[in-house]
């Protein structure tokens, strides 16, 4: 018994290696400690979304490319005019399924229908491919936060996609981040380390009716028991991390854990003081947070439903609606960047200007796709140029070419990523 | 006699399927796909996906080719050299940006010749129509035979299985795509999913499985009833509430008395150490209103107070009776029965309301009157785990004013509100499916003694029970028995009793999470399906869940692929209660309703639809849908019928003849109703609307899919929005639309789906009558126009014109084969768990020939599905 499940492991760490999966070096993680004695402070990104999109003229700079100057919607950003730049037209190029589907591609830039088996295939979103690399040294090698699924999202989980293409799952709730972050098991190293043995022979077994199943299903079943056998080697590579940072103790929570939560932008603050927290004990680099959109109209005093406040055009109310909209989104773009800012590193230098922070959607506004709305800040000490207007071609440069520009910035090896053809170089200084 | 499996087999003609009572001889209308020792059916893999590109030369030749064709190849793009006949993403992709270009205007530059509306319209048309084609030809995919159990299923399966119910909340999303959650590409499994089930198996074993022996015998004994008397209960709140106002009173009156004797609040609140005189005065204006302003003083001036629990909606928990005692209740469904009765005799009738905190679970009329009690009858599944609190309460459906008058009548002995006489809880009522798991699992055996072999036995049996009889590995069986070992001796290190139905409950959970259960998985020996896989392909299909005892008895006899015996099988489940899954799977889905959910209805335009009424308004299209498949009724009764499936307050908002009782029952409509059908029900109307307007896009976009079997339109990216009423003109919904004409782009498919629309126009927001429509100046809101409603239309394409909803209803009966149609493919997408695609076509043509032969009967569609070829092949 004993022997075989040996062969079997090892079997899937070979296979693994040679379809490339993700955490493969996470194996040897070092602590976050010795990381910054090792490599200095740590480089972290993190990418925030808006369902739907914006009030296209009143959230555009009217002026650029050159320095910016902000807009009526992104007003509550002045006081970090020098830490933020506006990124216009952008393009993915392919479109998702629906014109409201504002969230699924946003940062995987994948085209959907390349396959045509399938209706719907995404591919890995940038934050995953970032954590590779930057979640080796950490607890989390990624943090996925959403709030609940409402409409102008799309199609997905969170904003991140896994190396297959399925969508990851979000923490939904900010006392279960909190726990996850902070909370203890109460548990001893040892129970603890009993605990993950138990769920290793568990993993075993449940692979041992794979190799049931596949005698008796048909050939094109094979890819959803590839599924199953990859989605248990995750689990075991979680495991893997889990046991390796068992004797660690949690770092300790900089705030009391958080309430019920309370709704609309509130609730968004707990879960943008949640990231910086995360952050800023090194408990991983990597974020990505789908924002929510009805709660903060409810806020507005108005009862209009999210998908009206985006057909905005000819109306009057509406256009009001999704102005202020605009503003409170933004104004609260701009507390995350307080936090950040005023959060400090072992150097005295500020968080922000270790963590590169992307802030969009992919729908610009009403049913257009193309030149979407794109906020970048911080990141001064990653080699970002802040304070400007980018311009580029109406539909021409690919939204790609701003996450392979994230993903150089933090130092992750990369050539490309999806349809990029280049890096936005401007965004460098 | 031979049986009709020889038969089957002998008979050289395709056999015909039978309907019960039916002789299928002779009837040709529909053919039975599966033959005894035929093959399998083709497989889509021989098919060619290419498909034909419209014929725009000569469009580009006045147009496009000047630029982009051999004399300048403009962006390296040649109209001459786009591909005639697409079979992949890539040559559609090249399309695609003539669309786009075309479709955003950027393409003719505004410095050329612009195509004449005609022209553009022409072009804009072929493309839309070959773009929405070519998508569904070229994911042209097999038939998905790996399917993960949705969430849905999930809970159902494991309730089927244990008796417990997984609350939603705890059961990870699915990622939606489709029309459909059985759709099987979307159904991918995360490794916190598969954590997760691995959890809730644990979590669901720990309140199934009885935790010593008598509780084990106890759950084979008949359900239990506990009566709580109504004035028991109020008692208890009555002494709690009467001291707590003299406590009141005699505070008030201690401060008034120094106020009286001059002292001001100033004084008061510094000697209380606040010195905020005004929230002080604030404070004791508030508990003077609490202390003498409060229903509990006069609560014996309520008739019955002494033999009943009044429910008066006054406040201070006077309108509520908190049934504590029921929290602690074992886990399980349960009956409560209210016996009731209304306090006041005319005016509106109180409506008896359950709750779960603050969470509505069942409501009734009440309308049985003063020492005539009622029994008003709720379901309710318990679980002493869940702490919140279970209450009765009473609401009266009347304006802000009414209700403020309701304490001054009950001051007065004229108490409006409800008796509560006493409240019977009846059960558990264990899932006798689940009863049947454990029973057959630890049959003949201690389950808290159990010997190493009987353990190996109970694992076993459980595997096949879970897994739906698929086959279970040996070595999986021996490394459950492994495990549970384990589990036993680590158990009794920690606590030498431990028993070994405690340890059996980690090997079990194994099996909640192991791939066999949570995938619907399929035996590929034959090309035909086997009556094992039929009985789960039906069951998923028709209840959302595993096959019954009754359904493994026909497939241990190997008969349920019999036409006559599935034919029946179909009907007892269509028959059954767990058929309201189906409902609650399909028809909810088909017909989009959870879309009312996140609609907020503008309640000061629409003062009476409370949310009693949108919750009936919900329920309708359900029921009614219930009632045609359960009855056997023609699918044409969803374009009109001449009764309504509602309840009374439902029958008040129509302005309908009331039912009798409280339920959703059969009305019979009047001559001159304009009810009828699907489209006329408030629900329907409601979602297409935008909460504070109604939608004539919308509810002929909707008429479009659901009743004329049209893709859904999606709106082309990056075509600006019409500014549809802007300016300050006052436009009325059909001037605003008009818009729509003047833009090729937007007539492509708005000339098909506004004129649909406007039949619909005599319904509002929330679907009541109106003859006349009130539209604002957007400039200056005190201009009003009452504007009288123009509700003609036309089919699509300005075909066949019609007046209102009767010619529309009319319209649409000439075309009620499409409706089928729709339906049928809709059913069978749903059924299988992928979309329908061009491939399917022979099969849908099938099922709808079938059911028109059949005079549109309900059921023979459900049965068709289920005996076409996909159906029945894998």
């Amino acid at each position: 018994m004993r022997n075989q499940r040996l062969s079997r492991r090892t079997f899937i760490r070979s296979m693994s290696a040679t379809i490339a999966l993700p955490y493969l070096e996470a194996m040897t993680p070092l602590s976050a400690a010795s990381t910054v004695a090792h490599g200095g402070i740590p480089k972290r990104l993190a990418f925030l979304s808006i369902p739907f999109g914006v009030t296209e003229e009143t959230w555009f700079p009217k002026t650029g490319p050159g320095a910016l100057e902000l807009s009526e919607g992104l007003m509550p950003l002045l006081r970090h005019r020098e830490k933020v730049s506006v990124i216009s037209n952008l393009t993915n190029k392919f479109l998702p399924n629906t014109v409201h589907s504002g969230n699924t591609t946003f940062l995987t830039c994948a085209n959907l229908r390349r396959d045509p088996k399938i209706r719907f295939l995404n591919s890995v979103s940038v934050d995953q491919v970032a954590a590779q690399h930057l979640g080796e040294s950490t607890r989390f090698s990624s943090l996925e936060l959403s709030a609940r699924k409402e409409g102008g999202m799309g199609p997905g989980l969170s904003l991140s996609w896994d190396h297959t293409g399925k969508p990851m799952p979000a923490h939904t709730s900010p006392i279960e981040i909190f726990n996850a972050l902070f909370g203890s098991a109460g548990q001893s190293v040892e129970q603890l380390k009993a605990n993950l043995n138990q769920k290793r022979s568990i993993l075993d077994i449940l692979t041992d009716d794979i190799s049931m199943l596949k005698r008796y299903v048909s050939k094109s079943d094979t890819e959803r028991i590839e599924e199953y056998t990859t989605t248990v080697r995750q689990i075991e590579q979680k495991l893997e991390k889990e046991e390796h940072w068992a004797a660690q103790p949690k770092p300790t929570a900089p705030f009391d854990m958080p309430s019920q939560p309370l709704g609309g932008s509130e609730e968004v603050k707990i879960y943008l003081d949640l990231m910086v927290a995360a952050l800023q004990t090194d408990s991983t680099r990597v974020i990505s947070y789908r924002q929510p959109l009805n709660a903060l109209i409810r806020e507005l005093g108005s009862s209009l439903g999210t998908h009206q406040v985006s057909h905005y055009k000819g109306f009057d109310t509406r256009t009001d609606v999704s102005k202020k909209k605009d503003i409170l989104q933004s104004e609260l773009l701009a507390y995350f960047i307080d936090r950040l800012e005023t959060t400090k590193e072992i150097d005295g230098s500020s968080l922000l200007d270790h963590t590169l922070v992307a802030y969009g959607t992919g729908i610009r506004a009403v049913h257009t796709q193309k030149d979407v709305p794109i906020v970048v800040a911080g990141g001064r000490a990653m080699g970002i140029k802040q304070g400007q207007h980018l311009v580029y071609e109406s539909g021409e440069t690919p939204l790609a070419n701003l996450w392979l520009t994230m993903l150089k910035a933090a130092d992750v090896p990369a050539n490309g990523f999806a349809d990029s053809t280049d890096t936005l170089d401007a965004m460098m200084v | 006699m031979p049986s009709l499996r020889t038969l089957l087999s002998t008979s050289t003609l395709l056999p015909l399927l039978a309907l019960p009572g039916v002789a299928s001889e002779g009837d040709s209308s529909f053919v039975w796909y599966r033959k005894a020792g035929s093959d399998a059916p083709q497989k889509q893999q021989d098919i060619d996906v290419a498909i034909e590109a419209p014929d725009l030369q000569k469009f580009f030749g006045l147009y496009c080719i000047e630029c982009h064709g051999p004399d300048f190849d403009e962006g390296d793009f040649r109209v001459d050299e786009l591909p005639n006949r697409v079979s992949n993403e890539f040559e559609l992709q090249r399309w695609q940006d003539v669309y786009d270009v075309l479709n955003s205007g950027y393409m003719p530059p505004k410095r050329e010749t612009q195509p004449t509306q005609q022209h553009l319209l022409y072009a804009l048309e072929n493309l839309h129509s070959f773009m929405g084609e070519s998508v569904d030809h070229l994911a042209i995919g097999e038939n998905q035979k790996l399917r993960r159990l949705n969430r849905r299923e999930y809970q159902n399966t494991i309730h089927d299985l244990l008796g417990v119910m997984v609350p939603m909340a705890d059961i990870p999303e699915d990622n939606a795509v489709g029309d459909f959650d059985t759709n099987a590409e979307a159904l991918t499994l995360s490794p916190s999913q598969l954590l997760s089930y691995l959890e809730i198996g644990r979590s669901t074993l720990d309140k199934s499985l009885p935790e010593n022996f008598k509780e084990w015998e106890a759950f084979f004994t008949p359900p239990d009833s506990v009566v709580l008397q109504g004035e028991d209960m109020r008692q208890q709140d009555l002494r709690r509430n009467k001291n707590a106002i003299r406590n009141m009173q005699a505070k008030y009156r201690k401060v008034q008395a120094r106020l009286d004797a001059g002292a001001t609040f100033e004084d008061l609140s510094k000697e209380k150490g606040t010195g905020d005189a005004r929230s002080f005065s604030r404070q004791h204006r508030v508990l003077g209103r609490k202390a003498f302003n409060n229903g509990w003083i006069h609560y014996d001036k309520i008739p019955n107070s002494k033999t009943t629990a009044p429910l008066v909606p006054v406040g201070n928990g006077l309108d509520e009776l908190n049934l504590k005692k029921f929290r602690e209740s074992p886990p399980g469904h349960y009956i409560m029965k209210v016996r009731a009765s209304r306090i006041h005799r005319s005016g509106a009738a109180p409506e008896l309301v359950l709750s779960r905190a603050k969470g509505v679970q069942g409501r009734a009329e009440v309308t049985h009157q003063g020492s005539g009690y009622g029994e008003y009858t709720f379901r309710i599944y318990l679980d002493p785990e869940d702490t919140r609190d279970i209450t009765l309460s009473c609401e009266l459906p009347l304006s802000n004013a009414q209700t403020s008058g309701l304490l001054s009548k009950l001051s007065q002995g004229k108490a409006m509100g409800i008796y509560v006489d006493e409240v019977e809880l009846v059960g558990p009522y264990f899932d006798s499916q689940s009863q049947q798991t454990l029973k057959s699992v630890f049959e003949n055996t201690n389950p808290f003694k159990l010997t190493d072999e009987q353990a190996r036995l109970a694992i076993r049996k459980f595997a096949s029970i879970a897994f739906r009889r698929q086959p279970v590995s040996v070595n999986y069986i021996n490394e459950l028995m492994e495990l549970y070992q384990k589990e036993l001796t680590r158990l009794r290190g920690k606590r030498k009793q431990a028993s070994t139905l405690e340890a059996m409950k980690l090997p079990m959970s194994v099996i909640l999470a192991s791939p066999s259960f949570i995938y619907l998985s399929e035996n590929y020996s034959s090309n035909w399906i086997s009556d094992r896989d039929l009985a789960v392909r039906l069951s998923y299909f028709l209840w959302g869940g595993p096959p019954d005892a009754e359904l493994w008895k026909l497939v241990y006899n190997e008969t349920l692929h019999i036409p006559g015996v599935l034919v029946q099988s179909i009907d007892r489940m269509i028959s059954h209660y767990r058929f309201e899954r189906f409902i609650n799977g399909f028809t909810n889905q088909w017909l989009e309703l959870d879309r009312m959910d996140i609609l907020e209805i503008d309640r000061k335009k629409y003062p009476n639809y409370d949310g009693f009424t949108k919750e009936s308004a919900k329920r309708e299209p359900q029921e009614f849908v219930k009632f045609v498949f359960q009855n056997d009724l023609p699918l044409t009764d969803l374009i009109d019928s001449d009764y309504a499936i509602i309840n009374p307050p439902l029958a008040r908002f129509y302005g309908l003849p009331e039912p009798e009782g409280s339920g959703f029952q059969q009305v019979r409509l009047p001559f001159d109703s304009v009810r009828g059908g699907l489209l006329t029900q408030s629900a329907v109307l409601t979602l297409n609307s935008n909460g504070d307007r109604p939608s004539a896009v919308d509810r002929g976009a909707y008429i479009l899919r659901k009743f004329l079997d049209w893709r859904h339109l999606e709106p082309p990216p990056n075509v600006p929005q019409l500014a549809i009423d802007g300016g300050n003109k006052i436009h009325t919904v059909r001037e605003a639309l008009s818009l729509h004409a003047s833009m090729p782009q937007c007539m492509t498919c708005h000339q098909h789906i506004d004129p649909l629309g406007y039949g619909l126009e005599n319904f509002d927001t929330v679907g009541k009558w109106r003859n006349s429509e009130k539209i604002v100046s957007p400039t200056d809101l005190s201009q009003m126009v009452e504007a009288p409603i123009d509700s003609m239309g036309s089919m699509p394409g300005g075909k066949r014109r019609f007046n209102g909803v009767e010619g529309l209803k009319t319209e649409l009966m000439k075309d009620r084969d499409l409706l089928v149609r729709s339906l049928a493919k809709s059913m069978y997408s749903y059924s299988l768990g992928r979309a329908s695609n061009p491939t399917d076509g022979q099969v849908i043509d099938h099922i709808v020939q079938y059911v028109v032969s059949r005079n549109y009967s309900a059921r023979a569609l459900i049965h068709a599905v289920v005996a076409s070829r996909n159906f029945q092949s894998h």
